[in-house]
Order: structure tokens, then C-alpha cells, then sequence
């Protein structure tokens, strides 16, 4: 039995500074002043008991208190531009996450700061879990002595602070939450969990030729206090809030050990999104375990068989469609991508370059990909993490590019390579950084529109008529996101718009290029399935954020078969 | 007690010092920082170690003090760079009390006031649990093999030239990789990277200790065409910066991008293929999980039962090709720790390592299986020797160049590099992924003309049964692409891996890659 024990959460990878603090410069004490209790501060994860009526809450420390954070992040920009930053930003976060699941829950606090600094057009940043003002005080410093540093000996041609203009915004915004989940019980956690989950024990028992498993990745609520201040005087203090579950039902069965066949669906408990606890208790928005298992064994009774290697078209269903716009489609769309300034690292963009691709058709007119930014889509915000207004934005409208996900910065960059008269960019409020990150162009939440006149999954079989259509999967792509493989999680070939037998030892190679504009069918609002996608950002060392796309299903033409098995 | 605290104190009025001073002077070439030290020394690991060990009243398997801290700096030549400091601080113990519970913490906090909160928040709060589940028929904490002492590391892993680096040389070292750009057509994005990292481990008695300290470097650079047509990529990689060259590198990367000009479609098939060192690293690194005697693989006879599950203890050993030729008779693959130019700590550390002996081990040998890694629990139950995945590397060369190579090769394409490389079926090894940055046809012993990237799909270890030529081995750098969803930890820095380019024959370039 292996448990973890109060300590921190073994996500270190951020610098924590020692030097004295400025008194001189805070002009107030530091320490119990603000309200911090030193023995509180810093990543923990507590394991909780499996059987509580005390709420979550109860368990651990207050949350820090709004004013101590913005407080600290004034002071930060303060030390910054005492230090020489010609403009500096920071974030500080308070984050609380319950991690329910089969097994007892725990509680992980994070707490986490991240500076920007600019000094003669370098950029610095430094980042720590330990918010107390001499740490933030010595990161602000020591970032500013990195970006003098860099600044003074790597050639640059531009110097220049390159920033799309913002107003300096002061406000508070609070996600909208009826019922805070760490003011609900251990008990009462473990209650809903256990009904949801147990739902699935009947159906799963009574099933005759195979086994079947409920693969249960667990629940995650969070809450979460944001400040973030800026050198041009923005200050913003945002309560945030969410919840998102992994889970999927399997099935075994004597083919499943002969092939490797697999029988999966997702069925998550509950869909990334904002909100509290009452997200949970509308019992009658959970998915029929009967239902999943039954379409689970109609797949599994289909006879299998080998395709030979070819061209298809396909249907994707929800999640594998998901899965292709949040691999292959999003990074193209990273601005700082497609300027080539990731060339070293993440890699590049196929809708380069983005003066010439602006505004142009480069997918499918049946393509409308947004940003979502309100409640209750996942990760909900009023301002994004460079304290800009955020929006509803349309990436993809009608096929067309319409932005671009940037920043303030690559932003600028794009603007001095338009010509003169070109219509306004509006920074489009993406940017995203986990606690003590490097902010990056990572909306949290995206969507595809869905058909609007009724188009099941089965009617876009019948569209297809003759081809393949997929199941769940994951999606690879090359670094520049021109090309890659979809492997579904189960795959179908289709005849006469009916599923006639199952595909193993294949995948579908394509061409992002070439695929995407050939999308000619878009299921309705029943075809939608929300994956989480984990982009790695930052680099250096890598981060992976949590990202929530959601996708209908598409019929997609001239997918390439090829075979998963290797010749000798 | 009291002088653990009054050392921890030093050490953070020292750090606090160097914070100033690192702010107060500044970054030109060649004026080092005497004081750059990122990371704990010796007796300051001690220090806090000690404290631990002082404050935890019940037995356990032993406290880490793991610390690790980079400096990054990128930059797309003509615009401004930017630079990123990270600062990781391990303090962990774990304890078994009887068998059932292991209690583990992790934690960065360095207040010794804190910290001891902490330790007695977790006795206080786990205790209960420990004792209800403690059986007597299971083994005890004492019966965990304890790690030797070791003597100091048989080969420098600490450079104190890279230490000073860290804090005072990346800007410079950008201002070198793009020098060679000036005045020419390349467009050029380069990275600069340096780490720093200790290790220490303190046994439950006070009387073991295991020590380690390294540095390392690795400089990155891409030249681009402006339409993006053809590009070029270099990187060095070492522990000490002074054999760092970031001009050659550079030099290197617009002179790859150069022959990589206007390239044409190739068509997909089966080909002689001539690896760089790079590509055969890179082949390397996905294939180190699969010497685990837990893996089920290319290593085993074929039909062999899966694996047990993870939390399954591997009380037997699955049946594997060990005693058998699996590989050509030229390669060798081996992990030495004392390798003057591919060495590492020699004991098990990063996340699970608990200063457990990692001896030299000789996977391969003339292309016999000799040995399969084994986790340090796994060697606990099985009673085979703990030996880490080869991550660390040195693959065994031979006399032939690059330029030999293609001077013998009647049809053949060159790989500079790969990308994306995955497992898709872990029982043949076969993976799928890219090249990169372009790839050059040969023809009739000569380089013919630049060719259009492919999708591989293809098994290093059948490849490596088809092998025509050996070349010298060298230290290679993999440069910062973002790990991949199978691997999301194996990002940089990563131990060193020695490769030769290599020749082989039937390379599977399955399909055309419009990537770059």
C-alpha cells in the first residue's frame, strides 16, 4: 500500500529566492503583517480520511487572504522596476484542488508566483511556490539582473518594448458557483461519487461473454485566487473555479489478449467545466452506464478483420475530432509558432506566414473553431494571465483564419509586418500559465461549432456510406503540425452507411494541409465530445496545461490506411 | 540540532548573498562568478539532511536532498532573447513501517521551523494508519538493503566553469550563434541551456551518505530558409561549457540548412539508411525503457505472457533472450557511470531513487544480451542486481565516416535527425515518427541532391540486426524539442548518450512528411 503524506506536491520546478528582503523599498514588515502563516505556505498534498462529515475545507488552511496577494504583487512589480525593468508583470496564485476517486481523496495546495521583466527589449522570468515578499522581492531582482544580462551581450536588432497597447484595468471578478465544493463533506463527495460510479457496477456484472471495467482516472474540483499586477498599473484579483473527470468504461474479451483489440469509451463524469459542486448533484445530466455498455458490446459482436492499406474517407467521431483540432490545428494557430520564434524548440506552424495567411481561407468552410471564454466553459476568466479582457474569439470562421491565439508581444510582431491600413488586431486574450509558468498562447477552452440542423452520428454514417468511422483515440503530429497519425481507439469499416466489421492493425496517416479542408459533414450538438488536451508550453523545462476541446463529429475524406504492423 | 540550523541559515544567507551579487555585478565574458553555485553543496545537503533525519522519530528508509536548477536563454536572432531560471529543491524521506504503508514525503521548503512542522504533521496524522496495517509476516524496514558509502565520484561530473555559465554566459553564448548569421540570407533561433544538480542521500543511522554533483550544457540552434523551405539544425552537448563552441555550432546548422536547399520528393520505400550520431541517440533513447525485465518485448521470445501489473511484485522473472544474439556483432550498448565522457551519478536518483548502487552494466555485448535494467524495488523481490533503464548510453563504434559511408552507398538517404519518434507496438519495438529537417539522397557513393522529409515506420531493434557500417562514437545532443505524451518526463537535461553514426540497409521511410 503506498500513500503519500502531508509534504508538497511533487511539482518543484520553480525558483524560490532566499535574499533579504527590501524594507526600504516594501516600506512595511513582511511575515505575520500579511497574514501568512509560515508553516501553511508552499505546495502540500493531504491525504484526507475515507470517511468525514467535516467539509474539505476544515481540513487545511484558509485560503490566502485576496488582499495579502495583491498586495505582494505590487510590491513584486514594485522591486521590479526599482531593479531597472522597463516593464514587468506578475501573477500570483492561491489553488486548492480535491482529488476524488476509487480509492480515499486528498487535497493538494498550490501556491505559486510568476514575474516577467523586460530591461533594453531582454525578457526574464522567474517564477516560485513560495509567495512571501522577500522571495517575490529577490525573484523580481534576480529576474531583472538575467534580462539586463541578456540584454547587454546577445545582439539584438530591435530593442524595442513591442507591446499591443491594453488600458490598465483594476477589477475582481468571481466565477459563477452555487455550492463551493470544499465547503461539501468528505461523506457528501464520496456519496455522489459512489451513486455515479456505482451505477456502472449492475450493468458491468451482468454482462455474459465478456468482462467489463469501469477505468476510473478520478475527479477534480479546484478553486483558485489569482491576482495579477502589472507595471502599467493594472491590478486584478479573479476567484476562479472548475471541475473535470476522467473516466471510461473497457471492455475484455478473448480477442482483446489475441489482438490487442481494444474497447474503450469515454465516459467522464462529468465534463471540464466552471462551476461547483452543483455541477455534481444533477444526477440526471450523468451518461446511462447501460446505454455505454450496450453500444460497447454492439461494437464488440462486429466481425473482425484486417484492412489492406489505402485511401478512405472517415467519420471522427467527437473525441478523435477533438483530439485532431486540439494537436494539429491549435499549435498552427500559436502565433509565436507561426513567426518562427519556436523554430528551436516546439516547432513551427503550417499557416506561415501569419501576414499573408490572416484572413484567408485555409480549411473547410464547415471549420468554425472558437476560443470559449465564459462560464461554464473550463477555465473561465474575466481577464487571461497578461490582464486582457478576455472574449469569445473566432479562430476558424467559415474555413477562414480570423486569429490567431497571441500575445500581447507576437501580437506587436504581427502588426509592424502588416501593411499600413490594415483592419485593427484585438489582442485576443488567450494567454494562459499554470501556477509559477511562463504565460503562453493556451486558451483553455475551445470549441468547434456542431451542425445546427440534426445530424446524429448514424446519419453521418449513412453520408459516408462506404468507409471507415472512428472511436475515441489520440492523435500524433509532426513538430510542424503539417502532418501525422490518427489512431483510433476502436475503428470501424462502413458499408452502406453500417458499421459491417472492425478494423484492427490500422491507423490513418494525413496531411494537415490536405485533410482538414476536406471536412464535408459536421455532426449535430448529440455527436459533441469534450477531450482534455495536454499541450506542452513553455519549454525548457516543459509544461503541460490542461486544455478542454470539444468537437463534433466529421466526415473527412481521403484519410490514408496504413497498417500498425511492422515486416521484418 | 543546532548546528543543522545554524547551517541551514548559512546556507540561506549564502544564497541570499549571491543574489545580491549576481544582481549587483554583471555578465561579460570572461569574468567568472565565483560565487554562480546554484545548488547545495556537500555539506549543506548534509546539513538539512541531518535535521530531517534529527526530527523523524520512527524508522525509515532514508532522506534525499535532491536539487536541481537550469538557465535558459532563446532567442530568434534580430529580435530580443529571453531567459527562464528554474529552481527544483527535493526533500524527501520514505518509511516502511512493517510492510504495509509506505510513507513518502516531498517537499521544497528549507525553514528548518517549517519543515519540522511539516515532518511532525505527517507522524501525527499517518501513525494511526501504520500501525493498524502492520503485519508481521511481511519483511520490515530493516530488511531493506542499505546503499554503500560511496568514495568521491570517479569521474568530474561538476564543472565550475558551467556553473559560472549559468548565471554569466548565456547571453554571450546567443551573441556567438548568431554571428555567423550576419550577413547571410539564414534566418537563425537559437537556445542555450545549462543545469546544475545535486544529490544526496543520508541513511536512517546517520552513518551512509551518497553524494553527487554534476553539471551539464547543451546549445541548440536552427537556420531557417525565409520561406521556410529548408532548414538546418546543430547542437553540442556537454558537461563542461569550456568544450562548448556555439560558433561551430552554428556554423554547422547554416551549412546543413545550405545543402537542404530547393528539395525535391523522394519516393517512399525501403532504403539504405546512413544515421547521423544524433538520429542513432535519438533511436537509443526510445529504446532504454524496453531493456526493463518488466517490459515485454523485442528482449522476450515471442507468445510470452504479459507483464504483472505495476503494483505487482515480480517475484519471477519472465523468460527473456538473455545468452542470445539479438543485435549485429559490432554494437556493444553499455551504461558505465565512470565513462569520462558519457558518466553519471552512480546510483539510482530523481524521482523513486534512494541512492541504491547503479553499477556499470553491459547491456550488449557483440550483440549478445547480457543484461535487462531492474528497478530498485523489483531487485528487492526478484533478487537480480538494480540496474537503472539505460538512459545513459554509449553504443560501441567502428572505423567508418560519414563520408565513408556514402562513398560505399549504391542508393541510400541520409538522416540528420528524427522527430515524434513513438512506440506503437512495444512487443517488436516498432516505432513511428519523422525525420527532420530535410534528408539527402545518395547516389552512386555520392551526395545527390536534398530530398523532401518522411514519416518512419520502422523497429530499432530489426534495424539494428542490418547493419553495414559503424562510425566514431560522440556525445550527442537532442536539443529541446517538447517530450511526447508517451514520455512526459523525458525532457532535458536527461545523462549523456554516446552514438555512432550508423549504416543500415532496409530502412522503412513508410510515407512522404510535409514537415520541415
Amino acid at each position: 500500500m503506498y500513500e503519500r503524506i502531508p509534504g508538497t506536491s511533487p511539482n518543484l520546478t520553480r525558483r524560490r529566492f532566499f535574499g533579504q528582503s527590501s524594507l526600504a523599498l516594501a516600506g512595511m514588515a513582511l511575515g505575520p503583517k500579511f497574514g501568512i502563516r509560515e508553516d501553511d505556505v508552499g505546495p502540500q498534498r493531504i491525504a484526507l480520511p475515507a470517511r468525514s462529515s467535516r467539509a474539505l475545507a476544515t481540513f487545511i488552511r484558509s485560503g490566502l487572504d485576496p488582499e495579502v496577494l495583491r498586495t505582494l504583487a505590487t510590491t513584486a512589480i514594485e522591486a521590479a522596476v526599482h531593479a531597472g525593468a522597463e516593464w514587468a508583470d506578475v501573477r500570483i496564485s492561491d489553488q486548492r484542488m480535491y482529488m476524488s476517486g476509487p480509492a480515499s481523496g486528498s487535497l493538494l495546495l498550490n501556491c505559486g508566483f510568476g514575474i516577467r521583466v523586460r530591461v533594453r527589449g531582454a525578457e526574464a522570468f522567474a517564477g516560485g511556490t513560495d509567495p512571501k515578499p522577500d522571495v517575490l522581492i529577490a525573484a523580481a531582482k534576480s529576474a531583472v539582473a538575467t534580462a539586463r544580462g541578456l540584454a547587454s551581450t546577445a545582439s539584438t536588432a530591435d530593442t524595442q518594448l513591442l507591446l499591443v497597447s491594453v488600458p490598465a484595468v483594476k477589477g475582481e471578478w468571481h466565477a459563477p458557483i452555487d455550492i463551493d465544493p470544499f465547503s461539501v463533506s468528505v461523506d457528501d463527495h464520496a456519496f455522489i461519487y459512489k451513486a455515479v460510479s456505482g451505477a456502472y457496477d449492475g450493468p458491468l456484472t451482468r454482462l455474459s461473454h465478456f468482462e467489463g471495467s469501469l477505468i476510473d482516472g478520478g475527479w477534480f474540483w479546484s478553486s483558485e485566487t489569482r491576482v495579477f499586477a502589472s507595471s502599467e498599473g493594472s491590478l486584478l484579483t479573479q476567484f476562479l473555479g472548475g471541475v473535470d473527470s476522467r473516466q471510461s468504461v473497457s471492455l475484455m474479451g478473448q480477442w482483446r489478449a489475441q489482438h490487442g483489440e481494444q474497447f474503450e469509451l469515454s465516459v467522464p463524469f462529468v465534463k471540464p467545466c466552471t462551476g461547483g459542486f452543483e455541477v455534481a448533484v444533477r444526477l440526471e445530466r450523468y451518461a446511462s452506464p447501460q446505454a455505454t455498455i450496450d453500444e460497447l458490446v454492439r461494437y464488440a459482436s462486429f466481425p473482425s478483420r484486417i484492412m489492406e492499406v489505402g485511401r478512405q474517407n472517415v467519420v471522427l467521431d467527437g473525441a478523435l475530432h477533438a483530439g485532431l483540432i486540439g494537436t494539429a490545428l491549435l499549435p498552427a494557430l500559436s502565433l509565436n509558432r507561426a513567426l518562427g520564434n519556436d523554430v528551436d524548440l516546439a516547432g513551427t506552424s503550417l499557416l506561415s506566414p501569419p501576414e499573408t495567411v490572416l484572413h484567408q481561407r485555409a480549411f473547410s468552410p464547415m471549420m468554425n473553431v472558437n476560443v470559449d471564454a465564459a462560464a461554464p466553459h473550463f477555465g473561465a476568466a474575466a481577464w487571461d494571465d497578461e490582464g486582457v479582457a478576455r472574449t469569445a474569439v473566432s479562430l476558424i470562421a467559415g474555413g477562414t483564419v480570423a486569429n490567431y491565439l497571441s500575445s500581447r508581444s507576437t501580437l506587436a510582431s504581427l502588426e509592424s509586418a502588416l501593411p499600413a491600413g490594415h483592419a485593427p488586431l484585438v489582442v485576443p486574450g488567450v494567454m494562459h500559465s499554470e501556477i509559477s509558468s511562463v504565460p503562453a498562447e493556451v486558451p483553455q477552452a475551445i470549441s468547434m461549432a456542431p451542425s445546427a440542423a440534426p445530424c446524429s452520428l448514424t446519419a453521418l454514417a449513412k453520408q459516408l456510406g462506404t468507409g471507415l468511422l472512428t472511436r475515441g483515440g489520440r492523435v500524433s503530429v509532426d513538430p510542424d503540425g503539417r502532418g501525422g497519425y490518427l489512431s483510433p481507439t476502436m475503428l470501424f469499416e462502413v458499408r452502406h452507411g453500417e458499421i459491417v466489421a472492425r478494423i484492427r492493425g490500422a491507423r490513418l496517416m494525413f496531411s494537415t494541409k490536405r485533410f482538414l479542408p476536406t471536412l464535408s459533414a459536421v455532426g449535430d450538438v448529440s455527436t459533441c465530445e469534450t477531450v482534455l488536451n495536454y499541450p506542452s508550453v513553455a519549454g525548457v523545462p516543459w509544461e503541460f496545461v490542461k486544455q478542454a476541446v470539444t468537437a463534433p463529429a466529421g466526415l473527412y475524406h481521403n484519410a490514408d490506411v496504413v497498417s500498425t504492423f511492422l515486416e521484418s | 540540532m543546532e548546528s543543522a540550523h545554524t547551517r541551514v541559515a548559512d546556507f540561506l544567507s549564502r544564497r541570499a548573498d549571491a543574489a545580491d551579487a549576481t544582481q549587483n555585478s554583471r555578465v561579460h565574458d570572461g569574468r567568472p562568478d565565483q560565487d554562480a553555485r546554484r545548488v547545495m553543496t556537500r555539506a549543506e545537503a548534509h546539513a538539512l539532511a541531518e535535521f530531517v533525519r534529527e526530527v523523524t522519530t520512527f524508522p525509515f528508509m532514508g532522506v534525499i536532498v535532491d536539487h536541481t536548477a537550469t538557465a535558459v536563454a532563446t532567442q530568434r536572432f534580430g529580435h530580443p532573447p529571453k531567459g527562464t531560471d528554474v529552481d527544483a529543491l527535493r526533500i524527501g524521506w520514505n518509511a516502511y513501517l512493517g510492510s504495509a504503508v509506505m510513507v513518502d514525503i516531498n517537499t521544497n521548503v528549507r525553514d528548518p521551523t517549517i519543515l519540522r512542522r511539516i515532518i511532525q504533521r505527517a507522524m501525527a496524522t499517518q501513525m494511526p494508519r501504520i500501525v493498524d496495517n502492520d503485519d508481521d509476516d511481511k519483511p520490515d524496514a530493516t530488511d531493506i538493503p542499505k546503499p554503500a558509502v560511496y568514495l568521491p565520484l570517479p569521474v568530474p561530473l561538476w564543472h565550475p566553469r558551467s556553473a559560472v555559465a549559468m548565471a554569466a554566459e548565456r547571453g554571450s553564448a546567443l551573441a556567438q550563434l548568431s554571428g555567423p548569421f550576419h550577413g547571410t540570407a539564414w534566418r537563425g533561433t537559437g537556445t542555450v541551456a545549462v543545469a546544475a544538480r545535486s544529490f544526496y542521500f543520508l541513511s536512517p543511522e546517520g552513518n551512509t551518505t551518497v553524494f553527487g554533483e554534476s553539471t551539464d550544457c547543451e546549445v541548440s540552434i536552427t537556420a531557417r530558409s525565409v520561406d521556410g523551405s529548408a532548414a538546418g539544425w546543430s547542437g553540442q552537448a556537454r558537461r563542461d561549457w569550456d568544450q562548448i563552441k556555439p560558433t561551430d555550432a552554428a556554423r554547422a546548422a547554416i551549412a546543413r540548412a545550405e545543402q537542404q536547399q530547393n528539395p525535391s520528393r523522394f519516393e517512399p520505400g525501403r532504403y539504405t539508411a546512413i544515421l547521423s550520431a544524433t538520429a542513432v541517440g535519438q533511436l537509443l533513447r526510445a529504446m532504454a525503457r524496453m531493456f526493463n525485465v518488466r517490459w515485454i518485448g523485442p528482449f522476450n521470445p515471442p507468445q510470452s505472457a504479459p507483464p504483472p501489473e505495476l503494483e505487482t511484485a515480480l517475484t519471477v522473472v519472465p523468460a527473456d533472450r538473455r545468452g542470445q544474439r539479438v543485435f549485429d556483432p559490432r554494437i556493444t550498448l553499455s551504461s558505465d557511470p565512470t565513462d569520462p565522457e558519457g558518466g553519471d551519478f552512480p546510483f539510482f536518483y530523481g524521482d523513486g531513487g534512494m541512492g541504491t548502487p547503479n553499477p556499470k552494466s553491459t547491456w550488449i555485448e557483440n550483440g549478445v544480451l547480457k543484461l535487462r535494467s531492474v528497478d530498485a524495488g523489483d531487485a528487492l523481490q526478484s533478487g537480480m542486481i538494480a540496474r537503472k533503464d539505460p538512459f545513459l548510453m554509449r553504443m560501441s563504434g567502428g572505423p567508418t565516416s560519414v563520408e565513408e559511408m556514402i562513398a560505399s552507398c549504391e542508393r541510400g538517404i541520409y538522416v540528420h535527425r528524427f522527430a515524434n519518434l513513438e512506440v506503437i507496438d512495444g512487443r517488436s519495438g516498432a516505432m513511428s515518427g519523422f525525420t527532420r529537417d530535410g534528408c539527402l539522397l545518395i547516389m552512386n557513393g555520392k551526395v545527390s541532391r536534398p530530398i523532401k522529409d518522411f514519416r518512419i515506420f520502422e523497429s530499432p531493434f530489426l534495424s539494428m540486426n542490418r547493419v553495414l557500417a559503424l562510425g566514431k562514437p560522440e556525445r550527442v545532443a537532442f536539443g529541446f524539442t517538447p517530450p511526447n505524451a508517451q514520455n512526459p518526463e523525458l525532457q532535458w537535461p536527461l545523462p549523456p548518450i554516446i552514438a555512432p553514426p550508423m549504416m543500415v540497409t532496409d530502412f522503412n521511410f513508410a510515407a512522404l512528411s510535409d514537415a520541415v
